[in-house]
């Protein structure tokens, strides 16, 4: 006779083909009671510690298994669950956000689009920050080659810049565009006229290698070019910012 | 700045979508032997 079935986990997938590799998000269930041959279980509530116990019934010995309406419950934090923070405390947030949007309450098309964007950059600027953090700290060898690293810290610092800035100026215009308030801190609205001139200088690199900006000639428009406080205290500089 | 920007579409997520969604209908693993 097989063993009882211990049940952790349930899961909401795309398709009903079981065994599929088509998994949304999983959410630990726990026991709820029995009665008779039916056994009940639930999801945790929100902020309750989790025992730790699967939930365990005996199908070949008559038992059937029931979570009743309303007793499973999807948290976005069961999505987020998914995304494990790297050591600088960031962990991606494109997934968690199509996911919760794909199982959440309907979103409007445009927003779930505009959303999902300026995540994905945000994942973008962050992977590309993980990846100049590790050029800047590794200048060796040769000076041809130090010079090979610096132009590589400072080509990945420049998209980072403008991924960053896209997805900041995306963040900002969500409360007017949508109607959906959302308070931005201090850390980012106090940074972000900075960032979005950088961002357009080096996105319009063209424009600033003629010295112009928006086409016409501008006495800041070379300082995008002198980026040495990148390769001593890992700081982007233009103009006065 | 990133992991407050990370914040603000989390929470953007959550104001769109809700923060949770309960199933409403029942789920049933039916035992090995038939109906009870």
């Amino acid at each position: 006779m097989p063993n009882p079935v211990e049940v952790r986990f349930l899961s909401v997938n795309v398709t009903p083909e079981v065994g599929a590799n088509d998994l949304l998000v999983a959410v630990r269930v726990v026991p709820a009671g029995r009665d008779g041959t039916k056994v009940y279980g639930r999801t945790l509530k929100p902020g309750e510690v989790d025992p730790g116990v699967p939930v365990t019934f005996d199908p070949y010995a008559g038992e059937e298994l029931h979570f009743p309406p309303g007793s499973v419950q999807i948290t976005i934090q069961d999505v987020d669950r998914m995304a494990k923070p790297g050591p600088d405390g960031y962990a991606t947030i494109s997934n968690t956000v199509w996911t919760w949007l794909i199982v959440g309450a309907p979103t409007a098309p445009a927003l779930f689009r505009f959303l999902l964007s300026a995540s994905r950059r945000l994942d973008t600027a962050h992977s590309l920050y993980t990846q100049v953090e590790a050029a800047l700290g590794s200048f060796s060898g040769p000076y041809p080659h130090q010079r090979e690293q610096a132009f590589a810290a400072l080509g990945l610092s420049e998209l980072l810049c403008v991924a960053l800035g896209r997805a900041v100026d995306m963040l900002q215009r969500i409360p007017t565009q949508f109607s959906v308030n959302l308070q931005l801190p201090g850390t980012i609205t106090g940074k972000a006229l900075a960032l979005r001139e950088v961002r357009n200088a080096f996105e319009h690199i063209e424009d600033r290698a003629l010295g112009n900006v928006r086409g016409k000639p501008d006495a800041n428009a070379l300082s995008i070019f002198d980026q040495r406080d990148l390769l001593t205290c890992g700081v982007l500089t233009y103009a006065s910012h | 700045m990133l992991v407050d920007a990370r914040r603000a579409a989390f929470e953007t997520a959550v104001q769109v979508a809700g923060p949770a969604k309960a199933l409403n209908g029942p789920i049933i693993f039916p035992s090995a032997l038939g109906t009870t």
